[in-house]
């Protein structure tokens, strides 16, 4: 019987070529056939949810910060394991190979998201959360301009590097900060709207947090739709 | 025209964040900037394109009044922003051309940086500031209420030649030579629509007060040339 330590291998990437270890996993069964086989060596599950359980149990166990079974998924990419939680229903109709997608799907999330932030990090020295982060500090310090031109910096250099999905990233991460932060993201992403497709989004979440906090008035984001 | 402030009753470190300076220095000839404030290092500087390839930054003279157009505050700090950004790009590439685009689109679509492409050719003093604006999601104008006017072709006319004596590409001048004929949005015009913003401004409205902020300037420009004649 294969160890934890196996199946995990079967997500992870050699260093000098991590995309093609994507690749195996969406053209090959590797994975999906080795728990189905395992699997079934003891007792032939009820359900394709068993099956998957299963799998996720498996891989639940090799990981840290363990969620429910159900709703985790952990990778390794270029020696560095990662994990991500995310939603996990399967529903009995499911094939095996559709079942073996959603796996694939989700690894290669946990993969391209891993990579983003090995991206931001490489530009930035800090992932682009944690330089809103910095921002805030900033703010909180009375250097509120600073703290925006951190976050005109931010965009403007990802953008002139063509990072238009780093950008697009930030945006579902951004944290709830000040009411002149979030107008500055929602300002320096203005000229990339048409390539930022969490951008809309945003700009709700922006609004119905000026909204609670009292602050709302229709000029607040006039023009920056 | 009380909205449009004058340095020696209204020092510069007053401009809350954001503002639109004007000057005349010819009687015939108007220049426009963007005073923007940073509050950090209390400091506010002058951002204006002189001529070809000469974006500056500077500490204005006194020369200038200045209209602060009603924005939130929180916006108008990110124009303010946007001022030290675009400085900041074009203080180490000094590439912003002259030539009379409209202010519109000034960033590149690949990369969203404030440039000249194939389809613009370079932006007045005037079409710049609206262009930092537009930058920032803040439409001063109604440009499509824009007409042209046949002494605005003399004018652009007379940019072409001194673009020519000025040593500009070829390329450039050919571009520029292609554009004349193109609407003309004047430095008194934008002046005008910072003082009726909001709403953005039509083209009669900012004709009209135009006319008024040019007889203003003239007489500051007069004052001034007095004041030179006395000490010399």
């Amino acid at each position: 019987m294969r160890s934890a330590a196996d199946l995990l291998d079967q997500f992870v990437a050699p260093a000098q070529r991590p995309l093609a270890d994507i690749e195996r996993l969406q053209n090959q069964d590797d994975l999906f056939s080795l728990v189905k086989e395992r699997s079934w060596k003891g007792q032939v599950p009820k359900t394709r949810l068993e099956l998957a359980e299963e799998l996720l149990r498996e891989l639940d166990g090799l990981g840290e910060n363990v969620g429910a079974a159900q709703d985790a998924l952990f990778a390794k990419v270029d020696g560095t394991k990662i994990t991500v939680m995310a939603e996990w229903d399967v529903p009995d109709t499911v094939s095996d190979s559709n079942l073996h997608e959603q796996i694939t799907a989700l690894t290669a999330k946990v993969v391209a998201d891993w990579r983003r932030k090995a991206e931001y990090v490489a530009i930035f020295g800090c992932s682009g959360p944690e330089l809103l982060t910095r921002a805030q500090r900033l703010e909180s310090a009375g250097l509120r301009d600073s703290a925006l031109d951190l976050v005109y910096d931010l965009f403007d250099e990802l953008f002139r590097r063509g990072h238009f999905a780093l950008a697009n990233s930030i945006l579902t991460e951004a944290p709830e900060c000040s009411t002149d932060l979030l107008v500055a993201i929602v300002t320096a992403t203005l000229p990339a709207k048409r390539s930022l497709a969490a951008r809309p989004h945003f700009m709700e979440f922006v609004e119905r947090v000026i909204r609670l906090r009292g602050e709302w008035v229709p000029a607040l984001l006039a023009g920056l739709e | 025209m009380n909205r449009l402030k004058q340095q020696g009753e209204h020092a510069i470190n007053k401009v809350p964040h954001v503002a639109i300076a004007i000057t005349a220095t010819r009687k015939d000839q108007r220049h426009l900037g963007i005073l923007h404030r940073n509050h950090d290092l209390e400091e506010t500087k002058l951002l204006h394109l002189a001529w070809h390839h000469l974006l500056k930054d500077e500490v204005p003279t006194t020369d200038f009044r200045w209209v602060s157009p009603s924005l939130h505050p929180t916006r108008a700090r990110q124009v303010a922003a946007r001022c030290r950004q675009v400085s900041k790009a074009f203080s180490l590439r000094a590439e912003m051309p002259y030539g009379f685009s409209p202010p519109t689109d000034c960033f590149s679509e690949e990369t969203a940086q404030f440039l000249f492409g194939a389809s613009k050719v370079g932006l007045t003093c005037a079409t710049f500031a609206l262009a930092i604006f537009e930058f920032a999601g803040v439409t001063l104008a109604k440009y499509d209420s824009w007409l042209p006017r046949p002494d605005d072709s003399d004018w652009q006319g007379q940019v072409l030649e001194m673009l020519e004596n000025h040593g500009a590409s070829t390329e450039h001048l050919t571009a520029v030579r292609n554009e004349i004929g193109s609407l003309r949005f004047r430095p008194e015009e934008v002046a005008a629509a910072a003082i009726g913003f909001p709403p953005a401004i039509d083209f009669a409205t900012a004709k009209q007060m135009g006319e008024s902020i040019v007889a203003v300037l003239n007489d500051d420009l007069e004052t001034r040339n007095a004041g030179s004649r006395v000490i010399n």
